[in-house]
């Protein structure tokens, strides 16, 4: 993790975290527990790249945009996976700007335009990644 | 009691959204002036007689537009994606025009019906 300014409490997303995909919209959020939240990226990708984390989508769409309009499947087959390997059901949400979030609740999908912050995140790993900052790379 | 918009797609998922419901009983509006006390997502109620409704659309950050029917069933759809200086006015014959952010999450043809539901 990086150091910010001694005045304030917390680290941002490393370069090495952000080189992995952290921090780039858009992404899935799992809260874990009280304040400790995972950081799925989800990649875009049209052949197999070694060393990315997270949520690896294949897509042949010429803009990255174009990928948007399947982030609810995503999220929604992400949940599905995570839900039937614990066996409990996650709280999580797909973040898709600084504004955006859509909420995966009890039996509907909520947009709020707050999105998570803080907390401390980590990978899927269980790694840390930042502390008490913004999830993403500003 | 908030007003819920929920829209259902083809694949059972449903997504909600409780707008900021502005009525207006005249037929041009300027969105970027709307936005700065009613922010996303927001639902315009034309209240007015007149067959269409003028959105002035300059300046207002990336959008999708539902148009509504009275009971909120999907007409059509606009992109709002502002890239250049210059007026943007766009016309919708629809009593109700629902506004989210761009992107969406979800493609437009999956929409099966949006309804609406109230929440205390």
């Amino acid at each position: 993790m990086s150091q910010i300014d001694n005045k304030e409490i917390g680290a941002f997303l490393s370069p090495k975290a952000i080189a992995l995909g952290h921090g780039k919209f858009p992404y899935v959020i799992v809260r874990m527990h009280y304040a400790i939240y995972m950081q799925m990226p989800i990649h875009f990708v049209s052949e197999k790249k070694e060393g990315l984390k997270g949520i690896i989508v294949k897509s042949d769409a010429e803009n990255f945009i174009d990928n948007f309009p399947y982030l609810i499947e995503v999220a929604a087959d992400y949940k599905r996976s995570l839900d039937a390997k614990s066996n409990r059901n996650h709280r999580l949400c797909v973040v898709v700007g600084k504004d955006q979030a859509y909420y995966f609740e009890e039996d509907q999908i909520r947009f709020n335009a707050s999105i998570p912050f803080g907390g401390t995140l980590v990978n899927s790993d269980q790694q840390v990644i930042a502390m008490g900052q913004s999830h993403f790379i500003q | 009691m908030e007003k819920q918009l929920i829209v259902r797609l083809t694949s059972g998922h449903e997504i909600t959204f409780v707008p900021n419901e502005v009525r207006l009983e005249k037929s041009f509006v300027d969105v970027s002036a709307l936005l700065k006390d009613n922010p996303f997502p927001l639902l315009i109620h034309f209240t007015h007689e007149l067959l269409v409704s003028n959105l002035y659309l300059s300046k207002v950050p990336d959008c999708v537009l539902l148009h509504l029917k009275e009971n909120f069933e999907p007409k059509s759809a606009s992109f709002c994606l502002n890239r250049d200086e210059g007026d943007f006015t766009l016309q919708s014959q629809c009593k109700f025009v629902l506004l989210i952010p761009f992107p969406i999450p979800f493609q437009l043809q999956e929409i099966q019906t949006i309804y609406s539901s109230s929440k205390k």
